[in-house]
């Protein structure tokens, strides 16, 4: 068959009526799925969460803290009326590119566990930071931030991962930044003040 | 007929291997392969691409004028991939957390326009879809080799399973590695298929 001559009329024709099909294309699929992705991003937070805190009931309470003009989510475990942990929501840059991160803390402000929920770290190197039972993730876990020193190398507590030393470090300042969060959320909680005021203190100095 | 067909096919395994002989889509292929799961699993989204776009671009090929045809192919190219990242993200949203980051990357994989420009826009619909699927096999293959030999060398392990029980070399899973990984293949590549050419 004749191809169609490159007029005017013909290139506007076709190529107009391609982006108009394929549009429409993208935002029906897309009015498709956007429901669904936004559930799987809901189920993501939640399993994160259920990782890095301790048992508890029902939903986490979810508040949001402002520190530094910067936005970060703090979902709050209750068992009964109690706090049993916070899961608050971290990241920094890393090596490959954003890294975020869940730190859950026990009400008493220490560290109880971490969870990766995003990076694109190299495979092989600073990707090892994902695997649950490696060094670098279990060594956070029962510390706490106010006489654990978060930094990596001779100034700090945390052992770096072999030739990942920027990893390590946006890791590491992740769950600073976390802890810091976990500060300005249990100030203004009347329920964690107790515990949490003296730590308060000295997690400021610190910086 | 039928044997043409198959011929279309694994034409896209040696003769026509879009890494190691036509070497095109190097980007993806360099950045893509640091463990064999990756490696294939870019190769399987672009062969989904692929097929899809030279199905869809030997149909319309003959209602494109000439001079608007890269602008209209890519459009075509670039629906598609964003539609499968879509249906990825809701659908397989373990699948699309590794490959998350590689899928917008196939609109420009020059494989995907390549086979547009040089196959898909003279032939029929069937023998389209055939060199689609057999170029992307191609590139499928490719990759995983690729990323099968870096992650052994690079990281000791096997399609993620630790067999050395520590680390590897680790220049092999950096950026240095991609290209002696890809040379020494090429040269191997091109040392077995010599007198099949």
């Amino acid at each position: 068959m004749e191809k169609m001559e490159s007029s005017l009329k013909n290139m506007l024709l076709s190529l107009g009526s391609i982006c108009l099909v394929c549009a429409a294309l993208l935002a029906s699929v897309n009015a498709m799925t956007a429901n669904r992705i936004a559930k799987v991003q809901e189920q993501k937070t939640e399993r994160a969460i259920a990782q890095v805190v301790p048992a508890f009931e029902g939903a986490p309470v979810d508040t949001t803290v402002i520190l530094d003009e910067a936005e970060y989510l703090v979902h709050k475990a209750m068992v009964g009326d109690s706090i049993v942990g916070y899961a608050i929501e971290s990241g920094t840059a890393g090596f490959g590119g954003p890294i975020s991160i869940m730190v859950g803390f026990s009400a008493a402000g220490e560290i109880y566990s971490t969870a990766v929920i995003s990076h694109s770290e190299t495979p092989g190197l600073g990707a090892k930071m994902t695997e649950d039972e490696s060094h670098f993730r279990t060594q956070f876990k029962g510390k706490n931030p106010a006489e654990y020193r978060l930094v990596v190398g001779d100034d700090g507590d945390v052992d770096a991962i072999t030739a990942s030393t920027i990893t390590s470090r946006a890791f590491t300042s992740a769950v600073k930044q976390a802890y810091n969060v976990f500060l300005a959320a249990t100030e203004s909680d009347s329920d964690a003040v107790s515990s949490a005021t003296p730590a308060a203190g000295e997690g400021g100095s610190d910086e | 007929m039928n044997k043409l067909k198959l011929n279309l096919i694994t034409k896209g395994l040696i003769k026509d291997n879009p890494t190691f002989v036509l070497v095109l889509g190097m980007c993806p292929t360099l950045g893509t392969t640091t463990s064999a799961l990756n490696g294939m699993g870019m190769g399987l989204a672009t062969l989904v691409v692929l097929t899809l776009s030279n199905i869809v671009i030997s149909a319309v090929a003959r209602f494109i004028p000439d001079k608007v045809r890269i602008p209209s192919y890519i459009v075509i190219i670039s629906a598609f991939v964003t539609i499968i990242q879509l249906l990825m993200q809701a659908y397989l949203p373990s699948l699309y957390e590794t490959l998350g980051l590689f899928i917008p990357l196939i609109v420009v994989n020059c494989i995907v326009l390549g086979r547009a420009e040089a196959f898909a826009n003279k032939n029929t619909v069937l023998d389209s879809a055939c060199d689609g699927l057999g170029i992307g096999l191609g590139f499928t293959l490719s990759l995983t080799v690729i990323g099968l030999v870096r992650e052994i060398l690079g990281s000791g392990s096997l399609f993620g399973w630790n067999f050395t029980g520590g680390d590897g070399i680790l220049v092999f899973v950096l950026a240095p590695g991609a290209f002696i990984v890809l040379g020494l293949l090429m040269a191997l590549f091109n040392k077995l298929t010599a007198d099949r050419r």
